[in-house]
């Protein structure tokens, strides 16, 4: 089915983790809805990994939840535009490098930033979902 | 990342037009991926089991948020 009125969101690692493991109720609407589009950065895909083998989760069941970020999402990668706008990001929004070159991604490809985490709360086009 | 070309027929153009700019895409790459994405079964807490953990310690430390310079 074409979605012609899809909204683009792009997840922040803290979401898509939340959503894994539960504990973010409001990651379900988000990323099981057939109605947005989802974007997430490259570098999330590490951080995710790397969080739930933390957790002390298996390679398989990691793996599964990957799979699931590539199949629902599109990954996207970093350019040189995205690194500059980066560095003027860190800045303009007192952002650490990471931070900002995710959420660069997120205004290169023109979507709304969805993260759980309340560094972001001076940039524009964002969405903190509140975690206990 | 390579990239390839394929051919498709103009209509088919016109649509994928339609939906890049419905979509606010800026690459023809970006509108196939989300039409061919699959939307897969939900795993929505499917790793929750073993010991709990609160979404503010999964932030916590999530990211490394020193910088090298």
């Amino acid at each position: 089915m074409i979605r012609v009125t899809a909204s683009k969101r792009f997840l922040d690692s803290s979401i898509w983790i939340g959503y894994f493991l539960g504990n973010i109720p409001e990651t379900k609407k988000i990323v099981d809805s057939e109605e947005t589009i989802l974007f997430t950065s490259i570098i999330s895909i590490h951080e995710i990994f790397k969080r739930l083998r933390k957790l002390g989760k298996i390679e398989k069941e990691i793996k599964q939840a990957i799979r699931l970020i590539e199949d629902n999402s599109v990954i996207v990668g970093l350019t040189k535009e995205i690194a500059i706008e980066a560095a003027n990001n860190c800045e303009k929004y007192k952002l650490h490098t990471i931070d900002s070159l995710i959420y660069s991604s997120a205004m290169e490809t023109g979507t709304t930033f969805i993260t759980a985490d309340k560094d972001f709360k001076e940039t524009p086009k964002t969405r903190i979902i509140d975690v206990k | 990342m390579g990239t390839t070309t394929i051919q498709i027929e103009n209509p088919t153009k016109e649509l994928l037009n339609e939906l890049k700019k419905n979509y606010n895409s800026k690459t023809y790459d970006e509108v196939i991926k989300a039409l061919v994405s699959k939307k897969t079964k939900s795993m929505y807490g499917k790793l929750a089991k073993g010991k709990k953990v609160s979404a503010k310690e999964i932030m916590r430390d999530l990211r490394d948020k020193s910088d090298r310079f």
